[in-house]
C-alpha cells in the first residue's frame, strides 16, 4: 500500500501548488476563490486518501474522511461568503 | 491548622470579589462591606498567627516542593499583609463616599479591589518562582482596569501604556524563571537557593532578566514614565491603592529574592551599587519632577517615583538595620501616600480641578483634608516623629556605619527635595483668598467618610513613628535562605 | 527532518519580522494568524500536542478573530495607525537582538539540572489519578496556578468592559451573512459538531491531550461563529445567570479546594477516591467559564442575546 499512498500524497501536493499559484497570480477575488477552493478540496482529499492508505487502518480512514468532509463544508461556506461580500461591496460602490 | 490561614487569606478576598460581582451591588453594598471586613479579619488573624508562632508553611494540594507549590508566611510577608489590610480597609471607607450614587462604577471598583486584595496576599505568601509570575499578572490585571474606572480617554491611553510595559516586564521575568528552572529543576524559592550554581553566565542573565522585569513593574527610574499618568489619572481610592500597595509588591519581590534564591548574584558589589544608584536616581529625578507638576495628583504620583527609590538603597548597604529601614520605609510610605492621594482626591472632588497654582483659599472649606495632607507630608519628608523618619534614620545609620557617604547625601537631599514639593503645595493652599478657591463647577463638599479616612491614614503615618519596636520584632531577622 | 525544522524556524522568524514591520494593519494580522498556525506545528514537532492544540485554537484562532474584529471596529483602519519613530525602531530592534544573543549564550552554556521537578512528576503520575502529565500538573500538582489564572481571565474581561465605555463604537454586522440560504444550513451542521468536539476535548483532557482551555476555546469558537452569523448578539446589560457562568470555574475550583481542607489537611488536596470526579467537574466548569469569557471578549459586550434567525 506504500506506493499508491505516496503517489496520492504527491498528487495532492501538486494540487496545493497549483491552487497557491492561482491564488497569487489570478487577477480578482472570484478567480482566486475558484483556484483555491477547487485545488484545496481535491488536494486535501488526495492527501487524506494517501494517509489512509499508508496507515492501513479503517478507524483512521474514517476519521480522515470526516476531516475532509468538514473541511469541504467550511471551505464552501467561506468561499460563498467571501464572494457575496465582494459582490455586495461592488454593487454598493456602483450606487455611490 | 493555623497554616490553613494562608490559603484562606488569599481566597476570602478573592471569593468576596466574586460575590460582589454576582450581587451587582453599589457603593454601600452590604456584600462588599462584609467582604472587606472578612478580608481584614482573616489578614489580621494571619498576622497574629505569624506573630505568635513564627513562620508558617502550607504545601498546596498536599504536594511538597519541588512537585507542588508552597505558601510561606514570615515576618516580611506578614507586615506587607498588615499594610494591605490597614490601608485597604481605610481606602474602602473612602470609596464608599467617592463612588456614592454611581452604582455601576462602584460595583466594578469593589469587584476589582477585592480581587486585587486576594492577589496581593497571594503574591506576598508565594514561595514559588513561577507562582510569583502568576500573582504578578493577577496584581497587574486587577490594577489596570481600576485605572480605567476614571472613564476618560486619557485613562484608556494611560492604562494601555501601563499594560504594555507591565507585559514587557512579565516577559523578561518569565524568561529568567525558565533559565533558573533549567539550571535547578525546581521553582521553589528555598530549593533554588540550595541548588543554584554560584556563578556563571546563565545565572547572570537569569538574574538580570528577573530584576529588569521587576524594575519595570516597580516603576524604578528609568522605567518610571508609565506611573504618573496612570496613578495621577485614576480615581482617588484607586491611586491610593496603586501607589501604596501595587508598586510596592514588585519591590517586595526584589527584597524577597535577595533574601532567598538570588542572594549571591544580587550581592555582587557592582550589582548592589547599580541597584542603589538607580534608587538614588529615582529619589532625585522623581522629586525634581514632583516640584514641577502643575496638578496636585501628579505631584503625589511623582513623589511615589521618588519614594520607591529609598527601598533600593538597601542593596548596597545589605545589613540588618538597612533591611529594617527599607521594609519600614515600605510601610510608612504606603500609609502616608494613601493619605496624600485621598486628601488630594477630596480637593479634586470639591473643586473639580487640582491645579496647584489655583488652590489658594482652600484652607477654609477643606481644612481637614488639607490637614491630612500636611500631616502625611511630615512622614514623606522624613521628619520626626513619623514612620518615614524611623525608616530614613535606620537607612542613614547603616550608611554612616559603612561610610557610604553618597547614600547619606542622597537621603538628606531627598528629604530636602520632598520638603520642596510639599511646601510648594502648602504655599498656595494656605494663602487666603477673599472669594474662596477657584472652582471648575459648583463645589461639592467631600463626604465625612472621605475626609475622616484620609485623616486617619495621615495620623497613622505619624503613629508609625512610635510603633517601630513591635513591628520590627514581627519582621525579625533577614530571612536568609528563603525561609 | 532537520532541514524541515530549520526551514520552519526560519519562516517563523521571517513571519514575525514582517508582521512587525508591515504598515498595513490587516496584512499584519493575517501574518500573525499564519505565525500562530506555524507555531502550533512547531509545538507538535516538539512533542507538545497540548501546547499545539492551545496555540492553534487560542493563539491563531481566537486571537486572530479578536484582532480582525478590532481592526473592523476601528473603521478607517490605517488612519489612526502611527509608525513609531526611526530611533525607537532601531532601539527596539537592537535591544531585542542583544537580548536574544545574551539568552542564546546562556541557553548554550546552561548547566541542566539532573533532578528536574518535571521528571519527578512523571514518576509519580499514578498518585495524581491521571495518565496525562499536562493535566496532572495543571489540575493537581500545580492546580493553584491554574486557579489563579482563572482570576486573570475574569479581570481581563472586566478591563475590556471598562475600556469599552470611553471607546464606544458600534460593531456593525456584515451584510454578506444576511439573506443567504447557505449559512443557516452550515450553522445547523457545524455548531453541534463544534459543541461535541469541545465537550469531547474537555473530557479527553483527563487522559490524553486536551482539557479545559482547549475545549473551552472550541466551545467559544462555536459562539463566535453564531455571533458572526448574527444569531448571537451582544447585549448592553449583563444578567445574573451569565455572571454566574463567568465565575463558575473560579468558584467551583476554589470551593472544592477550601471545603475539602478538613479531609486532607491542605488546600486543593483531594481524597484519592474523589480525585477523578472532582477533576472532571472542575474541568467542565473551567471550560464553560473560559468559553463564555472568550465569546464576550469577542462581542465586547456585557451580555448576550439571541439574534433574529
Amino acid at each position: 500500500m506504500t506506493l499508491p499512498g505516496v503517489a496520492l500524497l504527491l498528487t495532492g501536493l501538486l494540487f496545493y501548488l497549483a491552487g497557491t499559484v492561482g491564488l497569487l497570480r489570478f487577477p480578482d477575488v472570484y478567480s482566486r476563490l475558484h483556484a483555491i477552493t477547487k485545488a484545496d478540496n481535491v488536494g486535501l482529499g488526495l492527501l487524506c486518501l494517501g494517509i489512509a492508505l499508508l496507515s492501513s487502518s479503517w478507524g483512521i480512514a474514517a476519521l480522515l474522511a470526516l476531516v475532509w468532509l468538514l473541511a469541504i463544508g467550511a471551505a464552501t461556506v467561506g468561499c460563498h461568503l467571501i464572494a457575496r461580500h465582494s459582490l455586495l461591496e461592488r454593487q454598493r460602490g456602483r450606487r455611490e | 491548622m493555623s497554616d490553613a490561614l494562608l490559603p484562606l487569606s488569599v481566597f476570602v478576598p478573592l471569593l468576596a470579589g466574586v460575590c460582589v460581582f454576582l450581587s451587582g451591588g453599589g457603593a454601600r453594598s452590604p456584600v462588599a462591606l462584609s467582604g472587606v471586613l472578612l478580608s481584614l479579619a482573616i489578614s489580621l488573624l494571619l498576622v497574629m498567627a505569624v506573630g505568635s508562632q513564627g513562620t508558617l508553611d502550607h504545601a498546596l494540594a498536599g504536594w511538597e516542593p519541588p512537585l507542588g507549590i508552597r505558601l510561606h508566611a514570615d515576618g516580611l510577608a506578614a507586615l506587607m499583609i498588615l499594610l494591605t489590610a490597614v490601608v485597604g480597609a481605610l481606602v474602602s471607607l473612602h470609596a464608599v463616599g467617592q463612588f456614592a450614587g454611581k452604582s455601576e462604577i462602584a460595583n466594578r471598583f469593589w469587584t476589582l479591589w477585592l480581587l486585587l486584595w486576594g492577589s496581593l496576599n497571594a503574591l506576598f505568601l508565594s514561595a514559588d518562582l513561577f507562582n510569583v509570575y502568576v500573582t504578578l499578572e493577577l496584581v497587574t490585571l486587577a490594577a489596570i482596569p481600576l485605572v480605567l474606572l476614571a472613564g476618560s480617554r486619557q485613562s484608556v491611553s494611560a492604562s494601555l501604556n501601563y499594560l504594555l510595559l507591565a507585559l514587557f516586564g512579565s516577559l523578561l521575568y518569565l524568561g529568567g524563571v525558565a533559565l533558573i528552572y533549567g539550571m535547578t529543576g525546581t521553582l521553589d524559592l528555598q530549593l533554588i537557593g540550595e541548588r543554584l550554581p554560584a556563578g556563571g553566565w546563565p545565572v547572570g542573565v537569569a538574574t538580570a532578566l528577573i530584576v529588569a522585569g521587576l524594575l519595570v513593574k516597580a516603576a524604578i527610574v528609568p522605567f518610571h514614565f508609565w506611573l504618573p499618568p496612570a496613578h495621577g489619572g485614576a480615581p482617588a481610592p484607586v491611586s491610593a491603592l496603586l501607589s501604596a500597595l501595587v508598586v510596592k509588591a514588585a519591590v517586595y519581590l526584589l527584597l524577597r529574592l535577595w533574601a532567598g534564591p538570588l542572594q549571591l548574584p544580587l550581592s555582587a558589589p557592582w550589582v548592589a551599587q547599580l541597584l542603589g544608584a538607580l534608587g538614588a536616581a529615582a529619589i532625585i529625578l522623581g522629586s525634581i519632577q514632583a516640584m514641577r507638576q502643575p496638578r496636585l495628583k501628579l505631584v503625589v504620583a511623582y513623589s511615589t517615583v521618588a519614594q520607591l527609590g529609598y527601598i533600593l538603597l538597601f542593596f548596597p548597604l545589605a545589613v540588618a538595620s538597612a533591611w529594617q529601614g527599607a521594609v519600614y520605609h515600605g510601610l510608612a510610605h504606603g500609609v502616608a501616600k494613601a493619605a496624600l492621594f485621598l486628601a488630594a482626591g477630596n480637593m479634586l472632588y470639591h473643586l473639580g480641578h487640582d491645579r496647584v497654582a489655583e488652590l489658594r483659599g482652600m484652607g477654609r472649606p477643606l481644612a481637614l483634608s488639607l490637614g491630612a495632607f500636611a500631616i502625611a507630608s511630615v512622614s514623606i519628608m522624613g521628619l520626626p516623629p513619623s514612620g518615614g523618619f524611623i525608616a530614613k534614620w535606620l537607612l542613614l545609620q547603616s550608611a554612616l556605619e559603612q561610610g557610604l557617604w553618597w547614600i547619606v547625601a542622597t537621603v538628606l537631599v531627598g528629604g530636602l527635595l520632598a520638603a520642596g514639593y510639599v511646601f510648594r503645595v502648602m504655599r498656595y493652599a494656605f494663602m487666603e483668598a477673599h472669594a474662596g478657591p477657584s472652582v471648575d463647577r459648583a463645589p461639592t463638599p467631600a463626604q465625612p467618610l472621605m475626609v475622616w479616612s484620609a485623616l486617619t491614614l495621615a495620623v497613622l503615618s505619624i503613629v508609625l513613628g512610635f510603633t517601630a519596636r513591635p513591628l520590627l520584632t514581627l519582621l525579625g531577622e533577614i530571612p536568609l535562605g528563603g525561609g | 527532518m532537520i532541514v524541515v525544522d530549520t526551514l520552519a524556524a526560519l519562516i517563523l522568524v521571517v513571519l514575525a519580522w514582517r508582521c512587525l514591520l508591515l504598515t498595513d494593519l490587516f496584512r499584519s494580522i493575517v501574518l500573525f494568524i499564519v505565525f500562530g498556525l506555524l507555531m502550533a506545528l512547531a509545538w507538535a514537532r516538539l512533542d507538545a500536542p497540548d501546547l499545539a492544540l492551545a496555540e492553534a485554537a487560542i493563539g491563531a484562532g481566537l486571537l486572530g478573530v479578536l484582532l480582525l474584529g478590532t481592526w473592523r471596529a476601528m473603521g478607517s483602519p490605517d488612519g489612526d495607525h502611527r509608525q513609531p519613530g526611526r530611533a525607537l525602531q532601531v532601539i527596539a530592534a537592537g535591544g531585542g537582538m542583544v537580548l536574544a544573543v545574551l539568552v542564546g549564550i546562556a541557553l548554550h552554556q546552561l548547566p541542566v539540572s539532573e533532578q528536574a521537578a518535571g521528571a519527578l512528576a512523571l514518576e509519580r503520575l499514578d498518585e495524581a489519578a491521571t495518565q496525562q502529565p499536562v493535566t496532572a500538573v495543571l489540575l493537581n500538582f500545580r492546580s493553584y496556578d491554574t486557579l489563579l489564572e482563572m482570576g486573570v481571565l475574569l479581570m481581563a474581561l472586566l478591563g475590556t468592559w471598562l475600556a469599552r465605555v470611553p471607546l464606544m463604537e458600534s460593531l456593525s454586522g456584515d451584510d454578506a451573512s444576511r439573506g443567504t440560504e447557505l449559512l443557516p444550513v452550515a450553522l445547523r451542521v457545524f455548531v453541534p459538531v463544534m459543541l461535541l468536539v469541545g465537550a469531547y476535548l474537555i473530557w479527553a483532557g483527563t487522559h490524553s491531550p486536551g482539557g479545559a482551555f482547549q475545549g473551552g476555546a472550541v466551545l467559544a469558537a462555536a459562539g463566535v461563529l453564531l455571533a458572526l452569523a448574527g444569531r448571537l448578539r451582544g447585549d448592553t446589560g449583563d444578567s445574573l445567570p451569565l455572571r454566574m457562568l463567568l465565575v463558575l470555574g473560579l468558584t467551583v475550583f476554589s470551593l472544592a479546594g477550601l471545603l475539602l481542607i478538613p479531609l486532607q489537611g491542605a488546600f486543593m488536596a483531594y481524597p484519592p477516591t474523589l480525585i477523578y470526579p472532582v477533576m472532571l467537574i472542575v474541568e467542565y466548569s473551567l471550560a464553560v467559564s473560559i468559553a463564555i469569557t472568550l465569546v464576550l471578549l469577542y462581542t465586547g459586550s456585557r451580555g448576550l442575546r439571541r439574534g433574529p434567525a
